[in-house]
């Protein structure tokens, strides 16, 4: 049910993924993905496989809870191992199946492989950099800290942060409502969970238009209060916890920007095994 | 025999995750047909967990759930027959309000069980009137209604399917003490004329002193005292002791006994104490 979804949420902790400065987090997350969309080699891509699996120990998130946040992709990464399979128009490798305008070769194989371990790596890797193990405020707090010199061009840095962190606020906050508003819906005989899709989105409708309305009422009461506490945006604003880099966020930079440099001499040195992309 | 029983009732919420949270443990509980029941406690003690497992929104982790001695989740594909056999009024119940016109949006649960478009205008007509809804207001859009209306008409959603058990978790919460007064009311009558079995809750021991056959007080998961209003009321000092309260007038009363008056009977209520007062007065012979 709802409560499964476990992307996008905080588990707390104290292990060193948890206890690094967010705005490095970030760059991290950044360095990361790039490794893993240039990565060209199978054997590389066996390295950021490992890569990722130390990351999760290293956050002490259980494995559990990391392979939840991949089950609602299920379907996600199906579909896109079918489309590379059946849909790809590249001619290499050894022909498999020919039938009509139908052509798979192995090599779809092994891009369509690439592209849905992507996917997952993609998925682990910054959930258990960022949305595991660090809180959205001080998420969105690191966002505005390296966003801040786009202020100078009068980019509204600040507003735009508070807005992210009053979204993150709230989506806990909806998804508890939602699941009331079907409890309530459902004690009343709403059927949510059989029929046809179509049917199933039909009977959404008694939970999504209360839903609306609480969030649009929510959001005026929230203005309101944020008003009666004199809150004017940006303009000599203070913070509470300013944040603070410590030599740990460098060696993890360092490892991170390693990875990368890994991944392109990987891509460029090893001649043997199958590339992929 | 118990309408609606509950049996060694366990629930664990996000068991396996750091969050892993028991709400309830080995919970017995029984509700008797045609009584209403009280169910009190602090928030966090289980109640509306507790609610929830009566027409099978929550299910169990273990313990079974059973309506006129039948285990509920006996075939887990229809426990929609049993959520129209069992009303459940959630907490704020206003908020599930959603169709074009008020009328419509508490024929909502008849829809959903099929019935004829001619029984649910008939329902909806009677619904509405037992809970002082006029059939103007079922014309209009549940939004435009005030609040107390709106409480009202969701409640009448749930009154529409005739259930023989209703619960209504907090029924009257947030209502000025007239519009509690109604709405409880209301529900009163809806017992006595349908015989329905009822289960309030509520953190209004006012509300259990008035209304209620059977308290049982909820704490920590478990159920701390069950019994008759009588029974549970006889020993202010367990629900005190407990971090309950006890009725304003009740501590009045506790009070005048401390100094020495003699109050004998239903020193719960009111009238209770009006009566004893009188009594211990008459006695005394002094007027």
């Amino acid at each position: 049910m709802i409560s499964d979804i476990t992307l996008g949420q905080y588990f707390p902790g104290t292990s060193v993924v948890h206890r690094l400065d967010p705005r490095f987090k970030i760059i991290l997350t950044i360095l990361f993905m790039v490794a893993l969309f240039s990565a060209r080699n199978v054997f590389v891509y066996a390295a950021l496989v490992l890569f990722t699996v130390l990351l999760v120990v290293a956050s002490r998130i259980s494995l559990r809870v990391v392979l939840r946040g991949i089950r609602p992709l299920v379907f996600i990464l199906i579909f896109t191992l079918i489309l590379h399979v059946l849909m790809s128009t590249r001619t290499d490798g050894r022909l498999l199946i020919e039938w009509k305008w139908l052509t798979v070769y192995d090599m779809d194989f092994y891009r369509a492989g690439v592209m849905v371990l992507r996917i997952v790596l993609l998925v682990v890797g910054t959930s258990v950099l960022l949305s595991y193990t660090t809180t959205p405020i001080s998420l969105t707090d690191a966002i505005e800290s390296l966003l801040k010199p786009l202020s100078l061009i009068r980019v509204p840095v600040h507003e735009f942060a508070m807005m992210m962190t009053i979204a993150l606020r709230f989506i806990p906050t909806m998804l508890e409502e939602t699941e009331k508003i079907m409890n309530a819906q459902k004690a009343r005989g709403a059927d949510l969970s059989s029929g046809n899709p179509f049917k199933k989105i039909r009977a959404l409708i008694p939970v999504l238009i209360p839903l609306i309305v609480s969030a649009f009422q929510r959001a005026l009461d929230l203005a309101t209060a944020m008003e009666c506490r004199c809150y004017r945006g940006s303009k000599g604003r203070t913070k509470l916890v300013k944040l603070k880099s410590t030599p740990a966020d460098f060696v993890a930079l360092v490892l991170f920007a390693a990875v990368l440099a890994g991944v392109y001499l990987g891509n460029h040195f090893i001649t043997y095994g199958i590339r992929v992309g | 025999m118990y309408k609606l029983e509950l049996k060694d009732v366990t629930h664990v919420y996000g068991a396996r995750t750091p969050f892993e949270k028991t709400a309830l443990r080995s919970v017995n509980i029984g509700f008797e047909t045609g009584l209403v029941t009280g169910l009190i406690g602090h928030t966090g003690s289980g109640k509306s967990t507790l609610v929830q497992m009566m027409n099978g929104l929550i299910r169990p982790t273990k313990g079974t759930v059973l309506l006129d001695g039948k285990d509920i989740w006996e075939k887990p594909k229809e426990i929609r027959s049993v959520r129209f056999r069992v009303g459940l009024v959630m907490q704020y119940p206003e908020y599930q309000l959603f169709d074009e016109t008020v009328g419509k949006d508490i024929g909502f649960a008849l829809r959903n069980k099929g019935c004829s478009e001619e029984t649910i205008k008939e329902k909806v007509t009677e619904a509405a009137e037992r809970v002082g809804l006029s059939p103007a207001m079922l014309s209009k859009s549940p939004f435009d209604l005030s609040g107390g209306q709106r409480r009202r008409a969701a409640i009448a959603g749930v009154l529409v399917m005739d259930p023989e058990v209703l619960v209504l978790d907090e029924p009257a919460a947030g209502l000025d003490p007239r519009g509690r007064a109604e709405i409880l009311g209301y529900l009163y009558r809806y017992r006595e004329t349908k015989g329905a079995t009822v289960i309030l809750v509520s953190h209004s021991m006012e509300d259990m002193a008035q209304y209620c056959d059977r308290v049982a007080v909820m704490r920590d998961g478990e159920v701390y005292a069950d019994g008759t209003t009588d029974e549970i009321f006889s020993d202010p000092d367990r629900l005190l002791g407990a971090g309950m309260d006890v009725p304003e007038v009740m501590k009045v009363a506790l009070e005048l006994k401390k100094r020495g008056i003699a109050l004998e009977g239903r020193l719960y209520t009111v009238e209770g104490v009006r009566d004893a007062v009188l009594r211990s007065l008459g006695k005394g012979g002094a007027v």
